[in-house]
């Protein structure tokens, strides 16, 4: 039991990180778009 | 290469092996062995993810598509983001608490023992010949560079790699891998530096990407939806995102990293860390391409990259074509500098067309004249570059920098391989009840039996196209249909052992119909094939369910 203790304290919803991933992709996304407007 | 650059090579390869076997202390049990006794810290788990994605696949044939065709293969990567957040929503605590050793040991727990063989039985058969291209991709470098046959180089690079994972584990992979993404980001940060300096001597950094956006190597994003393209933003968000889901959900390599992590947060940073830094770090490896394309405007560029046919072809038949082809390229090379020079946008890429069309034609002639009908000429280009250009010592960081990431992304498939046949075959169907340290030997044997097999998949993956779609081909025939059967086991109640091996048979050979008589391109394989699972899958296990039903009343 003890192994399995740490384990499941180790388990938080990380709903806002997840969040913040798709905001940068998105970011990221956009950056890449207008960078081969820009070029074009 | 000088003194200098080889022992930079050589003393980086001893502390690979090294600090490798050293990690075989640690490895006296099969939990040590292949999990790391579940103790590693996420930032440590994440690099090793990532150094085994930044291989040297990644460095040769990235920057290759880079210099031919931009940054539209960036979008390859724009599902990764959105996999790695649900797989931290659904697979990670999954399988963390299962405390499996393979993905396909949790079908067992859920299916049954035919749908777990089933699905390890097509990872072996994926895996172990991307691993094949993993070790291709540098042997094709390095023996262009130092004139070596491939079967040489291919075992250069295998018996080191091969000793030390079989030795220290998952261990020594995953430590190794923390120290290669250093020294990788190291040279590529160094010949970014020598690229840039290499072109402002001609013209500034905006006029340097306004020669690369004249010919489109700028437009990363494709918005079409044309399923015969193979980089598009739907394929790379829809397709991409079931490929990622594919490879990190349920492919031994990956899932056997995040299983080694402390605890099931650990795991969910470690995959996080990829979906925050992946896309950028692609974007600068094909810029670096892009920067190779610019930098051979100002400095002449050889018609063909690979010299290795230039005497086969002087003493043959097609010796008078080539050397037309010859003059004509070194005219619109001239037209194209000038062009360059004063900012001519359109007489610029009207002569890169023209290059384009010429160095196809030479790319025929060299087919013709070697027999060789797969030659390509993008896999050489970054080499090229590099020991033509950079400097005394830079040069032994990169092929040192090629040939370890290399060792290392493949010594962590050889891992994989080795503890999918050892604990989903041999000791769940030939020898049940032995002592841990049997089946810890017949681990290190299954390491070097698969290392040897690897290493004759290279001989033949050495001579296929861009390396990096072979490795992304292959998978994609097995990955989505694999995806299929993980969708039913986690998402679904209603699925049962019977749906998801007649799903799985269902997909697959789907799959392999629409990849040999149809246009579509590979990445929407995969999207194709977890779909057909799912549906087959319930509607097969629905039928087993009436049966039952029937047969009972």
């Amino acid at each position: 039991m003890s192994g399995q203790e740490p384990r499941e304290s180790g388990d938080t919803p990380m709903t806002g990180r997840y969040v913040l991933v798709l905001v940068v992709e998105a970011i990221v996304i956009a950056l890449l778009w207008i960078l081969g407007r820009v070029y074009a | 290469m000088s003194v200098i650059d080889w022992g930079i090579v050589v003393v980086y390869l001893a502390w690979m092996v090294a600090d490798g076997m050293k990690r075989s202390k640690a490895t006296h049990e099969m939990e040590g062995y292949f999990l790391a006794n579940r103790s590693l810290p996420w930032w440590a788990v994440g690099l090793s993810v990532m150094a085994t994605q930044l291989s040297a696949i990644t460095l040769v044939g990235t920057t290759g598509q880079g210099y031919s065709t931009g940054l539209r293969f960036v979008q390859f990567y724009f599902g990764l983001p959105i996999a790695m957040i649900i797989l931290s929503v659904t697979v990670v605590p999954f399988f963390t608490r299962a405390r499996v050793y393979t993905a396909y040991e949790y079908l067992e727990q859920r299916f049954d023992v035919r749908v777990r063989t089933a699905t390890s039985l097509l990872f072996l058969i994926g895996r172990a010949f991307a691993l094949g291209v993993t070790l291709a991709a540098p042997a094709v470098v390095i023996s262009t560079i130092l004139g070596w046959g491939i079967p040489s180089t291919v075992l250069l690079m295998a018996v080191p790699m091969v000793l030390y994972t079989s030795f220290g584990g998952v261990q020594a992979v995953a430590w190794t891998d923390v120290k290669q993404m250093f020294v990788i980001v190291g040279a590529l940060f160094a010949a970014i530096v020598v690229l840039l300096v290499g072109i402002t001597r001609d013209v500034n950094m905006s006029q340097a990407l306004h020669l690369a956006g004249a010919t489109g190597r700028l437009q990363a994003i494709d918005t079409r939806f044309d399923l015969r393209e193979t980089y598009t933003l739907w394929s790379g968000l829809l397709g991409g995102l079931f490929l990622s889901l594919s490879y990190f959900g349920c492919d031994q390599s990956q899932v056997q990293r995040y299983l080694t992590a402390k605890s099931i947060d650990e795991g969910r940073h470690s995959l996080l860390m990829s979906a925050f830094v992946k896309i950028p770090l692609q974007f600068f490896i094909l810029l670096t391409g892009v920067l190779v394309f610019v930098f051979y405007v100002f400095q002449t560029p050889p018609m063909l990259f690979n010299r290795v046919h230039d005497a086969q072809i002087a003493a043959g038949p097609s010796a008078a074509a080539y050397a037309s082809l010859q003059r004509e390229f070194d005219e619109v090379i001239a037209a194209r500098k000038a062009a360059g020079a004063v900012g001519d946008r359109a007489g610029f890429a009207a002569a890169d067309g023209k290059l384009r069309e010429i160095r196809a034609r030479a790319v025929d002639v060299v087919k013709e004249a070697t027999g060789d009908a797969q030659y390509t000429d993008v896999n050489y280009v970054f080499p090229t570059f590099i020991t033509t250009h950079m400097p005394v010592g830079l040069v032994g960081l990169m092929i040192a920098a090629m040939f370890a990431a290399a060792m290392s992304t493949a010594a962590g498939e050889l891992s994989a391989l080795s503890s999918a046949t050892v604990i989903d075959f041999y000791r769940r169907h030939f020898v049940k009840n032995e002592a841990d340290a049997h089946y810890l030997r017949v681990s290190k044997m299954a390491t070097a039996g698969w290392g040897l097999f690897a290493c004759v998949v290279s001989l033949y993956a050495a001579n296929q196209g861009s390396l990096i779609e072979v490795v992304n081909r292959y998978g994609s025939f097995f990955y989505g249909s694999i995806l299929g059967v993980f969708i039913l086991a986690i998402l679904t109640k209603r699925a049962n052992g019977v749906g998801a091996f007649w799903g799985l048979v269902a997909g697959m050979a789907v799959v392999l119909t629409v990849a040999f008589t149809t246009p579509i391109a590979f990445l929407w394989h995969n999207l194709i094939g977890a779909v057909v699972v799912v549906v087959v899958g319930l509607a097969v296990s629905a039928t087993a369910r009436s049966a039952r039903h029937v047969s009972a009343s």
